[in-house]
């Protein structure tokens, strides 16, 4: 008898849920419709021309004849951008790509983004990722530790962050700046939570050598000015293929910047919006990004990535710096490397 | 051709005043010379003009038209007042040909090109620099690049033409040909012109007549004998040549009254007949003008008008003329006498002054 | 003489249309003109900076609700920003020197002495100057870093030290990366002055029995003082913004400079603090305004025209042997500064990495891509439609700023004068958020913002100091006479204004035309926050490749950049030449 019911019970949740799903997708198909009508959908991107990027880019556009026109700018500038617009009423913006701590702030600062509404392909997020009401997760960047093969000796390659405080590499670890906001204090700040307070101060023992561009900073570690360089973003020393550097991502996982969309305030083409961040997530989309070596955020891409990045595409995650910590991360970099 | 007029026209830098209330009348044809030592105020009265120099006040007419008057707010801007001028640099544009730099004024009027190169030849044939029509403005001497200048100023043919001391960068000999050359072309054109110069003989060799300025003021307006005949105060009469000028006192006015009148006039040890044309009254204080070419050694003829006697105490041979110096009871007087006159320097000797040779002006 | 009176003077009635021709015969005409050129500027500059100077007395930017405050300020006077001001100005100094002192001697080099192959040295001495500074930052990484740098691996080798020989991540290293891009740029004021220069004051000086060098130091120096002055003035403070070299050789080297509090405090801040940012520049330019009033007391009232009516012909000084001594100075200068970097770079640019001299590495690939690659194409044609618009607006309106400022006594031409110098002393990266702000604060219905036009005319903004300063020394050296001359003649105020004075200052219009063109070419900070989908410009692209890790193929379009400096510069020394030739 409970076993009948239970059976009642499970098809009339599957047959309520199947209706709820065909209701979804035909709000769907009218969201698509509305996005062809529109015609145009304006990001702004910190992503700087990417090629991954640029191919999604392409395909949305393929797929759907909608036209992308994406403002490429470096985060404080987009930032500023998207402010000053909001502020002066020229909404030209409809959605942007920044990182999850900035999309924090400018709810905390002002009113410049609006609900996202239902994209169907959230729900094919992997753990630990998931939307909010203003944001949908884009793809991740991690963050590891980037070696010269050459002179790093295999037994030498540091395994663990730890190793990065041997003795042997006093003054010999190239690091972008930790002090200023960027990678450099994202990295310093997951360790200062992960590994715990010793570690960091025990690093600025090391006397690492700041500087502040992180892809040349590769490149001269290729060369052999530094064995070690941290921290390196996988996805940028994919191109890197040829040059004796490796990356090596720690036992205890890597650091990383999420990327999220995000909808504009007064978008003037909000459906091709949510359409394109539904197209983002679909798997041919991240698979895109899996393959430039960066952690897709879906189901399903991981598992299809090449070769050599599917070390990279499931690399085990660290944490990423939050906006509440920020300040005080910032301060103890600059307390730390005087 | 145009007449210039200046009413009561001032001009004042800060607090210095370096036109001070002039009034002149340029009639059209007319050579009209500004003459004065450095720094009197020719440039800036001959620049206000030219529309170069906004005037402070008065008024300043071209023709029938009224070119600036500070009043009513009036300047009108130099290139629409139709001038020629011509520089004391000669401001030759360095970088065109002399055939461009003579064009300029009329291609600003955006002639027809015909008219241009016609015109400009005509005005290059007129300075005798033809030959030089595609040279390099620069590749060219002091009296080239001073034709060129004439040429550029006259070849629109204007009403009025100025020009600054256009002489005193040529070489002495140069500059009495080129004057002399200019002033017959000027005649022949008949152009209404306004010249300035601190030189005495351009001035004089030139003008029809003759504005002598000091401080900004003008001291005497006339033709060149007879500001240098009649000079109507020390300064004018010290400015022009090198004369003596005596300390004396009127002692009598002759009963029939004539132009200029006759006063009888007492020096330290001498007493003579000085003319003049200002109203003496007797027992004024008087300068008395002698000229070094009135002076003669005497006597000679029984109606000098004065004599003195003293010491040679330089004498000097210049060619053409001696140059004598001589020591007398009313001060030290030169003039000079024919240059094979035996005059050494110690010898007693009596001068007199030619009839009506003497001029009086009051003191100052 | 007869009593005057102007009775016959005839004076019609007035009636309107002749009240409107006395008026356009006072000085309406000019005041007008002059009203409207200052209020041009005003909104090149002034508007702007108005917009920074809320930013900086504000607790947050223009559009958010915040108070007003002075916390920006009083950050400015603190301990650490005293070190960073030390520092900014100790290293702007150290190299306004020294390559004001390479200008002038190359200068002299190239327009007085008979020096073999002048002309091609000078088109060489010009280079660095328009190579992209991060890639020449780069290059010299390469060479000079204490590790693995060519230089120091040559010189261990050689002398079997085992110390390196230099480090360009030091002081040493920010100046001498500055020097290399002050010394071309002062060297094309100074080649100017040079030329315009008649050669008779010094000839004069020669004949009253003073020796070569005394003549040099007594009469040729002082008589290019505007143009001397400006430059160092304009290098000075260009030092103090100077961004690139201190960020790459200086961060290493933990020296801070004010560019790189400035970056920090706005790109890499939780929240930008562009109140800190703004204050901080408004400090700085209240400083370089102090430099500025004295080189306005310095050029007072004194004469420096050189070029007369008069006419003259340049002369060149006979060397002797002595002249393959300078020949080998200006060789030797341009292949430490060009040869070794842009060497460095065009090897790099045909192996697939920089700094990996391989045979397998070997490759066109970075050509192939930024020749394929339409966006670098698009970004080529838009900037130079910008560079050519703007660099002409600007060296036009520099034009008429310098002359009013130079050549009248207008009042109120001091004030243009200022206005017109005012972006010059502000950073390019805060200026440009200050046109950010002014052009999106704009009523509604004036729509500069999001288009073309806001990067035209930023550009002209930032371009017009050095356009008014270039043309400032090219006036000081010109005649009055020539001027009044032609006005005198008919010709009208523009007339004179292009066909004597421009034609006559028209080597240093060129050179602030190239100038300009490639200052617009470079310029990154404004018109990455300005520029609209479409209208990208090539230093877009060129942030985008950088930060794709493409170095090589930021190299391959700093190299076509470079190709087209020689072209331009050939050319237009092949017009100077021809000008000169005439004279
Ligand atoms: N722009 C000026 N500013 C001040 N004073 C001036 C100016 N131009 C001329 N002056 C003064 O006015 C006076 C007359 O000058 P100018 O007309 O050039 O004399 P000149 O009779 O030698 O041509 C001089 O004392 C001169 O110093
Ligand atoms: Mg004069």
């Amino acid at each position: 008898m409970s076993r009948v019911l239970k059976w009642i019970v499970c098809a009339g949740w599957l047959v309520g849920s199947s209706a709820t799903v065909s209701a979804q997708s035909a709000d769907w198909t009218a969201v698509v419709d509305a996005a062809k009508k529109e015609g145009k959908v304006v990001v702004y991107s910190m992503a700087l021309g990417a090629p991954y990027y640029a191919a999604v880019l392409k395909s949305f556009e393929a797929k759907y004849g909608i036209k992308v026109e994406s403002l490429d700018l470096r985060a404080s500038e987009l930032a500023e951008r998207v402010r000053t617009e909001q502020a002066a009423g020229r909404f030209l913006g409809d959605t942007e790509i920044i990182t999850t701590t900035m999309i924090e702030e400018q709810l905390k600062t002002g009113d410049y983004v609006q609900k996202v509404g239902d994209i169907p392909n959230a729900a094919n997020l992997r753990e630990p990722f998931k939307t909010s009401d203003v944001s949908v997760p884009a793809y991740v960047q991690p963050m590891g530790i980037l070696i010269n093969t050459r002179l790093v000796k295999p037994e030498e390659e540091p395994k663990s962050w730890n190793d990065l405080n041997d003795p042997k590499w006093k003054g010999k670890i190239l690091s972008d700046d930790m002090r200023p906001l960027g990678s450099g204090n994202t990295m310093f700040a997951v360790l200062q939570k992960k590994m715990g307070a010793p570690f960091n101060e025990q690093l600025a023992e090391q006397k690492p050598v700041f500087s502040r561009d992180m892809r040349n900073d590769a490149r001269r570690v290729a060369r052999g000015e530094y064995p070690i360089y941290v921290p390196q973003v996988f996805a940028f020393a994919s191109d890197l293929k040829g040059l004796p550097v490796k990356v090596v991502i720690p036992q205890e996982g890597a650091p990383y910047a999420q990327m999220e969309f995000a909808l504009l305030k007064n978008a003037a083409h909000p459906n091709a919006a949510r359409l394109l961040i539904n197209h983002f997530l679909e798997i041919d989309s991240q698979l895109l990004y899996a393959n430039a070596w960066m952690l897709p955020v879906v189901k399903g891409a991981a598992e299809r990535a090449n070769d050599d990045a599917k070390a990279f595409a499931n690399a085990k995650l660290m944490g990423m710096a939050t906006l509440a910590e920020r300040p005080a991360m910032m301060e103890l970099a600059r307390k730390l490397y005087q | 051709m145009a007449e210039v007029l200046l009413e009561n026209v001032s001009r004042t830098f800060g607090g210095f005043t370096a036109v001070d209330d002039v009034d002149l009348r340029v009639a059209a044809g007319e050579f009209v010379t500004l003459l004065g030592p450095s720094g009197c105020g020719k440039t800036t009265t001959l620049r206000m003009v030219a529309g170069l120099e906004e005037t402070t006040g008065g008024r300043i007419s071209i023709g029938r038209r009224v070119v600036s008057e500070p009043a009513r707010n009036i300047h009108l801007a130099p290139d629409r007042r139709q001038l020629g001028m011509v520089f004391q640099s000669y401001a030759i544009w360095p970088h065109m040909r002399v055939f461009d730099n003579v064009a300029y004024p009329l291609q600003v009027r955006r002639r027809p090109a015909a008219e241009i190169r016609e015109r400009v030849e005509r005005a290059l044939r007129l300075v005798e620099m033809e030959r030089f029509a595609d040279r390099p403005a620069p590749a060219l001497s002091g009296g080239q690049q001073q034709r060129v200048a004439i040429a550029r100023a006259m070849v629109f043919e204007p009403e009025v033409l100025l020009l600054d001391e256009p002489l005193s960068n040529l070489d002495a000999r140069l500059r009495t040909q080129m004057g002399d050359e200019f002033r017959s072309l000027q005649k022949r054109l008949g152009i209404t012109t306004l010249y300035v110069t601190h030189d005495q003989d351009e001035a004089m060799a030139l003008s029809d007549r003759i504005v002598v300025m000091r401080g900004g003021r003008i001291l005497q307006i006339g033709a060149p004998t007879e500001i240098y005949q009649r000079p109507n105060s020390e300064a004018v009469a010290s400015f022009l040549g090198a004369p003596n000028l005596l300390d004396a006192t009127v002692t009598g006015i002759e009963a029939t009254p004539s132009d200029p009148s006759r006063f009888t006039v007492q020096g330290d040890g001498w007493q003579g007949v000085a003319c003049g044309n200002q109203p003496f009254a007797c027992g004024q204080s008087v300068r008395v003008l002698a000229r070094p070419e009135d002076l003669r050694i005497g006597p000679i003829a029984s109606d000098a008008d004065a004599t003195w006697r003293g010491e040679v105490i330089a004498s000097v041979f210049r060619g053409a003329r001696r140059s004598l110096r001589l020591r007398t009871s009313a001060g030290e007087l030169h003039f000079e006498v024919p240059a094979l006159t035996e005059a050494r320097v110690g010898d007693m000797m009596q001068i007199e002054a030619a009839r009506s040779s003497l001029w009086a002006v009051a003191p100052g | 003489m007869s009593t005057l009176s102007s009775n016959e003077i005839t004076h019609p009635p007035m009636r309107w249309g002749i009240r409107f021709a006395r008026l356009m015969e006072g000085k309406a005409p000019r005041r007008l003109a002059l009203a409207a050129l200052a209020l041009l500027l005003a909104f090149l500059s002034l508007y702007p900076l108005s917009m920074l100077l809320y930013g900086s007395l504000h607790t947050t930017p223009p559009g958010m609700a915040g108070t007003f405050n002075l916390s920006g300020y009083i950050q400015v006077f603190t301990w650490p920003t005293a070190v960073v001001f030390a520092n900014t100005v100790g290293i702007s100094l150290l190299k306004t020197v020294f390559s004001l002192l390479l200008a002038v001697l190359f200068g002299w080099i190239i327009s007085r002495t008979d020096t073999p192959m002048r002309g091609s040295l000078e088109v060489l001495i010009t280079l660095p100057f328009f190579v992209p500074p991060i890639l020449t930052a780069m290059a010299w990484g390469m060479l000079g870093n204490p590790q693995v740098g060519v230089i120091n691996l040559a010189w261990q080798w050689l002398s079997g030290s085992e110390t390196p020989l230099v480090n360009v991540y030091s002081y040493a290293g920010v100046v001498w990366h500055m020097l290399q891009y002050s010394t071309p740029f002062l060297f094309l004021f100074v080649v100017e002055a040079f030329r315009a220069m008649d050669p008779a004051l010094e000839e004069a000086s020669r004949m009253c029995g003073a020796s070569q060098w005394r003549t040099f130091r007594r009469v040729t120096l002082p008589l290019m003082l505007p143009a001397v002055i400006t430059a160092f003035l304009l290098s000075f403070i260009r030092g103090l913004e100077s961004f690139e070299s201190p960020l790459f050789f200086g961060t290493p080297a933990k020296i801070e400079v004010v560019t790189t509090a400035i970056y920090n405090s706005i790109h890499h801040q939780s929240i930008p603090n562009y109140q800190f940012a703004s204050a901080l520049s408004f400090v700085i330019m209240g400083l370089m305004f102090l430099l500025v009033i004295w080189q306005w007391h310095l050029l007072r009232g004194r004469s420096f025209q050189t070029v007369t009516g008069k006419g003259y012909s340049p002369r060149v000084i006979k060397l002797g042997p002595w002249r393959w001594l300078t020949f080998a100075v200006c060789v030797l200068f341009f292949i430490i500064s060009v040869v070794l970097p842009i060497g460095q770079l065009l090897l790099g640019s045909f192996f697939q990495f920089f700094g990996f001299y391989q045979w397998d590495m070997l490759t066109l690939d970075h050509y192939r891509s930024v020749l394929g690659n339409d966006e670098v194409w698009r970004a080529f044609r838009n900037t130079f439609l910008l560079g050519f618009g703007g660099a002409s607006a600007t060296m036009v309106l520099g034009s008429i700023v310098a002359y009013v400022s130079t050549r009248t006594r207008w009042s109120g031409r001091q004030l243009i004068d200022v206005l017109a110098w005012l972006p010059w002393m502000m950073p390019g990266m805060v200026l440009a958020v200050g046109f950010l702000w002014g052009f999106a604060f704009l009523p509604g219905a004036i729509t500069i913002y999001g288009t073309i036009w806001a990067l035209l005319i930023a550009y002209v903004a930032l371009g017009t100091p050095v356009s008014v300063r270039v043309m400032s020394a090219a006036y000081h050296q010109l005649s009055f006479d020539l001027e009044e001359c032609s006005r005198v003649h008919g010709a009208s105020w523009w007339q004179t204004l292009w066909r004597i004075l421009i034609a006559l200052a028209w080597p240093s219009f060129a050179v602030g035309w190239v100038l300009t063109f490639f200052g617009i070419m470079r310029e990154l900070s404004a018109s990455v926050l300005l520029y609209s989908v479409g209208s990208e410009v090539l230093s877009v692209v060129l942030l985008r490749m950088w930060e794709n890790g493409q170095a090589e193929a930021v190299s391959v379009v700093g190299l076509m950049m470079m190709l087209l400096v020689f072209l331009f510069r050939w050319v237009q020394l092949r017009l100077i030449k021809r000008y000169v030739s005439t004279l």
